[in-house]
């Protein structure tokens, strides 16, 4: 009883802080929910949609970074098929597929996305921690670096500190009063990924090449892309060469198909691309892996070379994103050329 | 009307359809366990990730005392969660469950999930369980034949009792069934009817067979567990359904209608189970 109580007066008092310190308001702005994957639960098939969902034995899922997630786009084909990449990084790609496999059919394939930097390494921060948090899961977490205090952030948003106090004071009642009064609409975003062709001209490609390449040097710490791998990301490499190896051995254990894809990026990313940069980066990684599957490499390929199938110099747009889904599918079988 | 318990493969006696208890509350328990006594239930289902066996526990008690039943009269299931796996004292979980249950041994104690790293060990603790006379036997839910080759690898010292998985028309695992089988492990049947879903509740097999027999549909497939020998183990919220899928003993299916039933097979599973047991 006595328990019971104090576990009543705990539960109250924390209500209160929350009240007290804006953090029931700032659940409710976008801001906050920003933080969080699959909220809705239409992703991740976790206990709360597999009980809205009849669907079951899909024939396919693809893990990836955010380069897979424009990549694929199922929704034109006859197929059960559920896209999985997020912004993550391998760890994170295995650990989802641990969670939600059994969505898939005997002999279902997993689709493993490569990207330059799938084989280095990768601090993940509070941020990545977060964004799995609303999903449904039992045991183990998505992301454990840093769980803790990434649930601690969730449910006390307001340690963010300023960008807290910007997302309270931008939606406070008094703010949206004023909004309204001065006839403020907010702006329309262009969703760009959904366009049919490239918004960007070829000089702008050009600087978004460059500008990638530049991120992924700091991202990466890495001083000259020809050089051979940094103790840090051999370090990360040989991490990654293990949970790659677990990621495809779990897959053979239960029966699914695994398969490399290598999506295709522009002329103007690809120019700077150089054969010892795919080596470093993406070959010698997969041969060190030294797992015997199949491997789709559209990286080079002249096919996909065209820029209005992207909607910057690395991402595929919906367009893109039909014409290589429908591609992939058809090489892999699944799908009649 | 002669009901057939499963004899387990140590000779305890276990009864052919089992009522789960999970996620209800004192009120809605006592209402269900006191009409499924009535109508003919002896064994009730419950675990300790469902959060109430301190709830079937004092249930339990109250039914059998208002009925002039005996704890002996009853068949109770329970099992162990993955937390308490993790944790590893499962002789002391044993011990917290019985007080949960106000019993001195449990019917069928399980491992609720392979839990991925521990399942073994745990099944070897269980094993002491056992041998400690807590439990009348041990099993395990939700193996596929993977988890249990592995586990026989590893060796065990009491050969499983009995397994709980999902079962039912549109996934009758015909080879963890057989696998089974062949090593004398008695099989119960979670989400029996498949949670009535759609191609279940409309299906036109079912339905037809249903008529011959003048039963319901979901009656038609309590009595294809029954005669496959796996026990289905159900859930109702409605007391009139209690009794009416306790009617299933009065009528028989034939060669060819059992055949027709498990050919509406697809492998589907409507618990997904990695989602509870990441790594499954």
């Amino acid at each position: 009883m006595i328990i019971k109580i104090m576990r009543l007066v705990k539960r109250t008092l924390i209500s209160i802080l929350k009240v007290c310190t804006g953090c029931t308001l700032l659940y409710k702005t976008n801001w906050y929910k920003s933080f969080f994957v699959d909220i809705d639960h239409e992703i991740y098939p976790d206990n709360t949609w597999y009980r809205n969902h009849e669907e079951r034995n899909f024939d396919i899922v693809n893990l990836g970074s955010l380069s897979a997630k424009y990549a694929f786009n199922y929704t034109d084909f006859n197929i059960k098929a559920l896209n999985w990449a997020q912004p993550q990084t391998l760890p994170e790609d295995y650990q989802i597929l641990r969670h939600y496999h059994s969505i898939l059919t005997k002999k279902g394939y997993v689709i493993i996305t490569i990207m330059p930097f799938t084989g280095v390494n990768k601090r993940t921060g509070i941020r990545d921690a977060m964004k799995y948090l609303k999903l449904n899961t039992a045991g183990t977490p998505i992301q454990p670096i840093m769980y803790d205090e990434a649930k601690k952030y969730a449910e006390f948003p307001i340690l963010f500190g300023k960008p807290a106090f910007r997302a309270l004071i931008y939606n406070s009642f008094a703010v949206r009063v004023v909004k309204k009064l001065l006839g403020k609409k907010k702006k329309k975003s262009i969703e760009v990924d959904k366009l049919g062709y490239n918004p960007m001209n070829p000089e702008q490609l050009k600087a978004d090449a460059e500008k990638w390449m530049g991120n992924w040097k700091k991202q990466f710490s890495i001083a000259d892309f020809e050089l051979p791998l940094t103790d840090e990301n051999r370090k990360g490499r040989e991490y990654r060469i293990t949970v790659m190896r677990e990621l495809i051995d779990f897959c053979h254990e239960r029966d699914y198909v695994p398969v490399y894809v290598i999506p295709p990026v522009t002329e103007y990313l690809s120019a700077l691309f150089t054969e010892k940069f795919k080596n470093i980066y993406i070959y010698d990684y997969l041969k060190e892996v030294n797992r015997n599957i199949l491997c789709l490499d559209y990286l080079s390929k002249a096919e996909w070379k065209d820029k209005d199938f992207y909607f910057n110099s690395f991402f595929l747009n919906s367009r893109g994103a039909r014409l290589f889904t429908q591609k992939v599918l058809e090489d892999i079988g699944l799908l009649k050329s | 009307m002669s009901i057939q318990p499963i004899v387990l493969n140590n000779g305890v006696m276990m009864p052919p359809i089992v009522e789960t208890t999970n996620w209800m509350d004192y009120p809605q328990m006592k209402t269900l366990v006191t009409e499924g006594l009535k109508v003919g239930f002896r064994a009730f289902d419950t675990a300790r990730d469902y959060g109430n066996e301190p709830i079937v526990g004092r249930v339990i008690k109250e039914c059998l005392k208002q009925m002039g039943m005996k704890r002996e009269d009853v068949f109770i299931t329970t099992k162990i969660g993955n937390s308490q796996q993790a944790l590893g004292n499962i002789e002391e979980q044993i011990d917290m469950s019985l007080r949960n249950l106000q019993t001195d041994y449990v019917d069928l104690w399980m491992m609720h999930w392979p839990y991925p790293d521990y399942y073994v060990d745990t099944w070897h603790k269980m094993e002491k369980v056992y041998k400690s006379g807590k439990v009348r036997a041990i099993g395990m839910a939700n193996y596929r034949v993977r988890h249990f080759e592995h586990l026989f690898e590893a060796g065990v010292e009491v050969m499983p009792h009995c397994v709980q998985m999902e079962l039912h028309p549109m996934r009758t695992a015909e080879n963890i069934v057989a696998y089974c089988k062949e090593r004398n492990i008695a099989i119960q049947a979670y989400s029996p009817l498949c949670r009535m879903i759609e191609p279940i509740r409309n299906s036109e097999l079912l339905k037809g067979i249903a008529d011959v027999h003048h039963k319901s549909v979901a009656q038609v497939i309590l009595r294809w567990h029954y005669q496959n020998k796996t026990v289905p183990v159900f859930k109702s919220l409605k007391p009139h359904r209690l009794k009416e899928n306790y009617d299933i003993f009065d009528f028989e299916l034939t060669e060819d209608e059992m055949r027709q039933i498990s050919s509406l097979d697809q492998d589907y599973k409507y618990h997904l189970e990695s989602a509870s047991c990441p790594g499954y």
